[in-house]
């Protein structure tokens, strides 16, 4: 399926012109009127709305559907061009399993990841936030952290609870093993009263969340694609598969003697 | 499923909005969301890429008209 010309749609600007002439010339050189298009080697993915889980949610919620995330997470991880991932959180939270899966997925990464928290990173976008190596809140921005809820059929049994105590734990283990928060200081906020109106729990907003050690530092887009091009850059550059692992093993055995810097590993 | 969301349950999981349906396309080879207007014609709702320099490409502007 193709873009409509912006020449039939009335009002509409016409498409620039250096397209075409791309086009024609890659007609002529390589026998395609496709236009390779460049890449850029930090890649973004926006977290926005509900990150919706196994049901589909009604129209009226925008969502961040799993489905469309993790290929995408497993195509920047496979692609030699891209060496570097910015996370943005625009996000009300939602579904435990689809959140944490893909917490799970940014912390498994192997290039460097920055997560920018915008405007806001409620509840289940917390671990999200946190699974990046390095983690950014702009000044405004706020963090929801209280206890999950359960929706659907509830049995007045013990079992009730401990499931939903476990999936709480889930969330927790997550949080404290990708941040700087301590569990007692987490448990804290999550189960504080008197802050919210109608729930348990504390709001942090911009520099409360680094006060307490879950988001590394405030900032905006410029610091934080600076954090990532610093990480990208400090990175050592894997070995093409070309090369005999002879070569591979000597260099970094010289390397490692003279003291060269250790791989950048995600806290 | 365990919603972990500040909203109320009944925004979230209320009732589906009378609008019109949207489905997943590729345009020009990048994943699309489009709706189909009253006017019967689809147009480009969600770009679904990770590369920034997508998002400046006249071809997956929101709006765009999709054949």
């Amino acid at each position: 399926m193709r873009a409509a010309r912006s020449g039939d749609e009335p009002g509409t600007e016409p498409r620039p012109k250096s397209s075409n002439g791309e086009a024609r010339e890659n007609l002529e050189a390589l026998g395609t009127a496709e236009v390779p298009t460049s890449t850029s080697r930090l890649h973004t993915l926006v977290i926005i709305g509900q990150i919706e889980g196994h049901l589909q949610l009604p129209s009226q919620n925008k969502t961040t559907k799993y489905e469309h995330v993790i290929p995408q997470l497993i195509a920047i991880e496979e692609n030699p061009d891209i060496e570097g991932l910015l996370v943005i959180l625009n996000t009300v939270g939602g579904d435990v399993e689809a959140g944490l899966a893909l917490a799970e997925m940014i912390a498994g990464l192997s290039k460097p990841t920055v997560a920018l928290v915008l405007g806001g990173g409620h509840s289940i976008a917390v671990p999200v936030a946190v699974s990046a190596q390095h983690t950014m809140i702009t000044a405004t921005a706020t963090m929801t952290i209280h206890p999950i809820r359960m929706n659907g059929l509830v049995i007045g049994v013990p079992q009730t609870y401990e499931y939903l105590d476990k999936m709480q734990d889930r969330v927790v283990n997550f949080v404290i093993n990708h941040s700087h928060v301590s569990e007692a200081k987490f448990r804290e906020l999550m189960f504080r009263t008197g802050e919210l109106a109608r729930d348990v729990g504390t709001v942090l907003v911009g520099q409360d969340a680094v006060a307490c050690g879950l988001v590394d530092e405030v900032g905006s887009v410029a610091q934080a694609l600076a954090r990532l091009t610093a990480m990208v850059d400090a990175r050592p550059r894997p070995a093409r598969r070309a090369d005999p692992p002879r070569a591979a093993r000597r260099r970094s055995a010289r390397g490692a003697r003279r003291g060269a810097p250790a791989p950048h590993t995600p806290h | 499923m365990v919603l972990y969301t500040p909203l109320a349950l009944e925004q979230v999981l209320g009732p589906p909005s009378e609008g019109a349906a949207e489905m997943l396309v590729e345009v020009d080879q990048r994943p699309c969301v489009v709706r189909v207007g009253s006017d019967g014609r689809r147009r480009l709702e969600r770009l679904l890429s990770t590369d920034p320099r997508d998002f400046l490409d006249p071809r997956w502007q929101p709006g765009q008209v999709v054949e």
